[in-house]
């Protein structure tokens, strides 16, 4: 019988430290064999290795056969046109699926959210490459790189890790995500006038009502029609909103029109909603009527 | 229970629909209850033993299907199977690697371990299915007799009681007395987790204490506690004491909660093999508690504004109000699977530090009492608690298990030194 001099503790017979404090047992004379213990002992640490070293063997023959992919066009490019043109599309190509299919064999931890922002970030730099190697400008890919990176920030709120949540609670992770991801759209879009009138605005306004509901919704008890109310507020608002905007840019002035017929659906709707929520007999009365 | 042919199926249970979507393998939804005998354990008649009881546990013997709106348990017909015991206890079950089982027997030297997940039942469902085995494979090896009280019959035909919805059964019961007031599903208080580093996956370390029944009601006594007040109370003062450690400006410090499941048998008495558990959640403030004292007497406040009819009632209510939503009932399962998760995630999981799971005192027949050594009940993994306490007692001593997905042990060892200081005798026994 053995006891743990700095925690008090009795120890097992088999234990050749305190698990609590991992102080050594003086007298291991008595620590009896591994036999009689509570539970196998742990191997875990060899199957790992073991896995390691088949995920590298196959991350390296996975690279060579890109290398060669990539290299033989070159090759054959620069033989028959006496310089690179038409091989850096494939080259490009290979070394997008070598990120996306190879790579992640090299990695220690490939977690999903690791593995998504190497693919984000690699099918960006790709589409862009494509872009300029076509067209000699960045016309469409800022637009389609633009929709990955916002793809990223919404799946970056989804994994942020528990050590960025402390510094940065998840709704100010997105409102400063939303803020850099205007800044970088309206950047984008500088060439193209028109569109800032419409996009812009657009944006502004999805961005304000989807904060307002996010408030609205974590202030309030959550139950479903209080949610309802929400949402068609917003979507009468939105389409309001997209309505004078358009007509602006189209007509010269603003104006009401289709955003009618919507807006005479929803907010009935959002009244109903509204009111049942707040009544609890027509609740009652309700659920009476329709119990299954 | 519906017949689909020949092979019965059984719908998910109130608790058990989240578990398929929010298991993984670093939070398997798996829990670990077992038996030590006094004897080496022979693997021939661990089996036979399964293969005689798996009749009058239709219910368990099952594998996980999917539906449209809900995934169901479709009854399993395949070989029973055995396991030698690994090093770490709740592994991730993959039924196809199972014959499709949603459970593991597991065996080592002289322990006998019942390893389940929790779309099955709960820890009082698991135990009886766990005692029968033991008894039966204690008859098989001729050292008790066939029948014995306090043991399910095998057999009996199982009753209908066992595998129906008992959270429906009491809404149905109750429906004329519900309250009016909804809970907040989720509350807005930011709850301190540990932001210790996790071991590689599939690691699970296990520390068990065992104390003597006898010196804790003692020291519980000095604080006018039961025994569950004391350790739960001790638990938090531990991980107050964690977030003291790991977050030194105190004006940062958050709340600590922890969760304590609730076995509602004993407030609504059912034959329910299945889940029939709730849980709640005290939160204290750091800053409003100086010693234990203080903790305990808030625990105190909280049982006595908590534990009340009414209040489980809405807990119920609220609990199968979500599954039960007309609108929430026919999203397709993949949808509503993808989206428990990320509420899991984000939101359901942050509401507490830790789990403390007590199974009470478990008692055997007499005749088995002199066959068995010890019992333990060791909770699942959980990535965001990280350590999780699961209590069970047994002839007179209790057996404190943390499970723990870190190398750090301050909670455990926190826990067991205070005990010790408090004079109480505390034998340690571990995974290695």
């Amino acid at each position: 019988m053995s006891y743990c001099v700095h925690c008090g503790v009795e120890l097992s017979d088999y234990h050749k430290k305190c698990p609590l404090c991992g102080t050594k047992v003086i007298d291991t004379t008595n620590v009896s064999s591994i036999t009689n213990t509570d539970y196998p002992e742990y191997v875990l640490y060899t199957k790992h290795s073991k896995s390691r070293a088949n995920r590298l063997f196959i991350a390296s023959i996975l690279s060579l056969l890109s290398f060669l992919y990539a290299l033989i066009p070159l090759l054959v490019d620069l033989f028959i046109n006496k310089g690179i043109s038409w091989s850096l599309i494939v080259f490009i190509s290979v070394s997008l699926l070598w990120l996306g299919v190879a790579f992640p064999f090299f990695m220690e931890k490939p977690t999903f959210f690791r593995l998504f922002t190497y693919d984000t970030l690699a099918t960006s730099i790709y589409l862009l490459l494509l872009n300029y190697l076509i067209s000699g400008n960045l016309n469409w890919a800022k637009f389609t790189s633009l929709g990955l990176g916002i793809l990223w920030v919404i799946m970056g709120g989804i994994f942020i890790t528990d050590r960025i949540r402390t510094i940065l609670p998840l709704k100010f992770y997105y409102i400063l995500s939303s803020v850099i991801v205007s800044v970088f759209f309206v950047l984008s879009i500088n060439s193209e006038t028109s569109l800032i009138y419409i996009l812009l605005p657009i944006n502004i306004m999805i961005f304000v009502l989807t904060l307002l509901s996010y408030f609205i919704v974590t202030a309030k008890i959550y139950d479903f029609l209080g949610l309802l109310v929400v949402i068609l507020s917003d979507i009468s608002i939105f389409v309001v909103f997209l309505n004078l905007i358009l007509s602006k840019q189209l007509q010269g002035f603003y104006s009401l029109s289709w955003s009618i017929v919507v807006i005479i659906i929803t907010i009935p709707l959002l009244a109903t909603a509204f009111t049942i929520r707040k009544s609890k007999q027509l609740r009652k009365f309700i659920s009476k009527k329709t119990h299954r | 229970m519906s017949k689909n042919k020949s092979l019965n199926w059984y719908k998910l249970d109130t608790s058990a629909k989240i578990y398929p979507a929010i298991e993984s393998s670093r939070d398997p939804a798996v829990f670990r209850l077992s038996v030590s005998l006094t004897d080496k354990i022979n693997p021939t008649f661990l089996l036979k033993a399964l293969e005689t009881i798996s009749p009058r546990f239709p219910y368990y013997n099952v594998t996980l299907k999917k539906g449209l709106f809900w995934n169901y348990l479709q009854q399993n017909t395949n070989q029973l199977l055995i396991w030698p015991d690994s090093p770490s206890p709740c592994e991730r079950i993959y039924p196809l690697l199972n014959n499709g089982y949603l459970y593991k027997i597991k065996y080592f030297n002289k322990t006998i371990a019942l390893e389940i997940f929790h779309v099955l039942t709960d820890g009082f469902g698991a135990f009886e299915f766990l005692k029968s085995l033991i008894h039966q494979y204690l008859f098989l090896l001729n050292k008790v007799p066939l029948k014995l009280p306090g043991i399910i019959d095998i057999l009996e035909v199982p009753k209908e009681d066992e595998y129906k919805d008992a959270f429906l059964t009491v809404l149905e019961q109750e429906k004329d007395n519900l309250p009016e007031k909804k809970r907040t599903l989720f509350g807005n208080n930011k709850i301190f987790q540990s932001s210790c580093k996790l071991l590689p996956k599939g690691d699970y370390r296990v520390i068990t204490g065992i104390i003597s029944i006898t010196d804790l009601k003692k020291v519980s006594k000095k604080y006018n506690a039961t025994i569950t007040e004391f350790l739960a109370a001790l638990y938090l003062e531990a991980l107050i004491h964690l977030q003291a450690l790991q977050i030194k400006n105190t004006k940062k410090h958050y709340d600590v909660a922890i969760q304590i499941p609730i076995n509602m048998r004993k407030h609504y008495p059912t034959k329910c093999m299945r889940n029939f558990s709730l849980f709640v959640i005290p939160i204290i403030n750091p800053q409003t508690v100086s010693n234990l004292g203080d903790i305990i007497a808030k625990i105190k406040a909280f049982n006595k504004s908590n534990l009340t009819k009414t209040h489980l009632l809405t807990m119920i209510d609220d609990n199968c109000s979500l599954a039960t939503h007309k609108f929430i009932k026919h999203i397709p399962v993949d949808l509503k699977n993808l989206f428990i998760s990320y509420i899991n995630n984000t939101k359901g999981s942050s509401q507490f530090s830790g789990t403390i799971s007590n199974l009470g005192n478990v008692s055997f027949p007499p005749q088995m009492v002199s066959h068995i050594k010890k019992v333990s009940f060791v909770p699942g993994p959980s990535p965001h608690e990280k350590c999780t306490c699961g209590v069970v007692g047994f002839n007179n001593n209790i057996y404190i298990s943390f499970g723990r997905s870190t190398k750090d042990t301050f909670v455990e060892k926190y826990l067991f030194t205070q005990l010790v200081r408090m004079g109480v005798q505390v034998k340690l026994e571990s995974t290695l």
